[in-house]
Parts: structure tokens; C-alpha cells; sequence
């Protein structure tokens, strides 16, 4: 699900930020319509990926501590 | 209705007394040629009337000449309004256009790029032109691209902010864009173009083990006029 949200402000902005950390920010819009962000519910497939990545070079790193 | 008769132009060479029937061809002839002028008047005011310019036979030839001036429009450039635009009474020269404004929105994509990648040893640390495209058109325009974060995955995982603005000639026009994660975020901004703008995009890096990635860099417009001009559903 995605969640657009706008501000109007550089505080505001910050504040919802801080709110919606538990979600994935995936755009910011600063149109003529407004400034909006916009967050996902859902975790970014790449995000998934990267996430893999990371375990992954964890992972040699601790290996290659123990052997 | 008066004839025009042949006039008599030899009175000095084959002088002769005037008598009625010269009058009566003088007098004639001044009646044919004010009635003649007053036909062609009226067939140039119908003209004019007809194509739009309000005139009347009470209208000197000055002012009749004034009117026609007047209705010139020049190299007057016509914008669309609406999908139907009305084009204004009177003459052009031929140098004017018919424009379609440049309206920001989501509605018409104009362009859209592959990816880039900037890192130290392409700009060390420094605002890097990756993507420069030249506008033939003025207006507004939707400017969007996606930004991922700074990262090197050689093993060890460095997660450095990345950066990226979108610059016009040369100079910076948006906001400055940063993303602190290797997650992707599109960024969107409007911008005011002008015929010939140089719109580019720049990326910037932070530290040395690290890049920054950019992608579908879009340019899109909207139709300049309410849709529901053209289509709507009536059932």
C-alpha cells in the first residue's frame, strides 16, 4: 500500500519523516499541486535484494574470521 | 445610369466652342466616375464586412484604410487554451505560430533516460553532469528521476549519502536531493523552461568508497486544456 502525505513545510517534513520510519520512503514530489512524500507499506524488491547483499558479505566476512 | 464617354483631350491643338453635347459628356462622365467609385467602395465594404471587419459605405476611404490597418495582427502567436481555441479576428503576416504551452504534469512523458553512476574516479568529489537535455519548447515541465543511495559492495557495506539536482544552464534549479541508504527514491519537481534551456541532471558523491546511481530521468507534460473538453461520459 502506499501512503502520500503533503507538507508544507521543512519542519513538517522532518515530522513526518520521524513518523512514518517504519515505513519506505520511495518519492517526494515538490510540484505545483504541493510537496508530498510519498511512503510504501511494502519492502522495495531491491531493498529485499540489497538486504540479501548485505547478509551475504556479513556472512564472508565472519567466515573468512573463523577459518 | 451614367456611360462613360469618350472625353474630348484636344481642346488646345482643336479648340471649338463648347457647346450643350460637351456638358452634357463632362457632366456625364463625373456622374459615371462617382457612381463607379461608390460601386467599388461598396463591393470593399461587403469584402470587409464579410470577412469580419465592420465597415459602412458612411465610412470615408481614410477611415476604411484605418480599419484595415488596425486589424492587423503581426506575428501574433496563438496559444491553446482549450481544445478549441478561437482565433481572433483579423490578418496575420505569416510569422506567428500556433503554440502548445509546456504544462507540468504527469500526463504526457517527453522523455525518459536509462541509468548513470558517478564515483570518485569519475568526479572525485565534485557536481558531476550525467544527463543534459536541450528544451525546444517554453513553459512548465515535470521533472522526475530516481535517486539510489551511495554504496560499494566489495564486501564491506558503506552506505554514504548520495546526491543528486537537477540544473538548468548550468546552474542549480531544484532541490538538492540526498538519500543516506542504498534504497531508491524517485524525486519529482516542476520547473519553468525556457525555448533553448539546457536541463540537466547532476550527481554527487561523499566519500571515495562510494557512488551514487540515478535512473529514468522523465520529462512529462499535461494536455493544456480540461479533458472533459474532448470526452466525458454522459451515460
Amino acid at each position: 500500500m502506499q501512503i502520500t502525505i503533503e507538507y508544507t513545510n521543512q519542519q513538517e517534513r522532518e515530522q513526518i519523516l520521524e513518523e512514518h520510519q517504519d515505513k519506505y520512503l520511495i518519492e517526494e514530489k515538490n510540484i505545483t499541486e504541493g510537496n508530498f512524500l510519498v511512503f510504501s507499506t511494502v519492502k522495495p524488491i531491491e531493498s529485499e535484494i540489497d538486504d540479501l547483499k548485505q547478509a551475504v558479505a556479513e556472512l564472508s566476512i565472519a567466515l573468512s574470521e573463523v577459518m | 445610369m451614367a456611360e462613360w464617354k469618350n472625353p474630348k483631350t484636344d481642346w488646345v491643338t482643336n479648340p471649338k466652342n463648347p457647346v450643350a453635347e460637351d456638358f452634357n459628356r463632362i457632366e456625364g462622365n463625373i456622374a459615371f466616375l462617382k457612381q463607379d467609385i461608390e460601386q467599388k467602395k461598396g463591393a470593399i465594404v461587403d469584402a470587409l464586412n464579410t470577412v469580419g471587419l465592420e465597415t459602412s459605405m458612411a465610412d470615408t476611404h481614410a477611415q476604411i484604410a484605418g480599419k484595415i490597418l488596425a486589424a492587423n495582427q503581426g506575428a501574433t502567436n496563438i496559444t491553446i487554451s482549450e481544445f478549441a481555441t478561437t482565433i481572433p479576428a483579423g490578418y496575420y503576416n505569416g510569422s506567428g505560430k500556433v503554440v502548445i504551452p509546456l504544462v507540468a504534469g504527469y500526463g504526457i512523458e517527453l522523455y525518459r533516460s536509462g541509468s548513470f553512476q558517478v564515483d570518485k574516479s569519475i568526479s572525485e568529489y565534485n557536481w558531476t553532469k550525467v544527463c543534459e537535455l536541450t528544451m525546444h519548447a517554453a513553459g512548465s515541465v515535470r521533472i522526475s528521476f530516481d535517486l539510489g543511495g551511495a554504496l560499494h559492495d566489495t564486501g564491506y557495506y558503506y552506505k554514504g549519502p548520495g546526491y543528486g539536482r537537477i540544473y538548468k544552464n548550468g546552474s542549480p534549479a531544484g532541490i538538492e536531493r540526498v538519500v543516506y541508504s542504498d534504497k531508491t527514491t524517485r524525486f519529482t519537481e516542476d520547473f519553468n523552461v525556457q525555448n533553448d534551456d539546457k536541463v540537466q541532471l547532476y550527481l554527487r558523491i561523499y566519500s571515495g568508497t562510494t557512488y551514487v546511481r540515478a535512473g529514468d530521468l522523465t520529462v512529462s507534460i499535461q494536455i493544456p486544456f480540461d479533458k472533459t473538453s474532448v470526452v466525458e461520459r454522459t451515460y
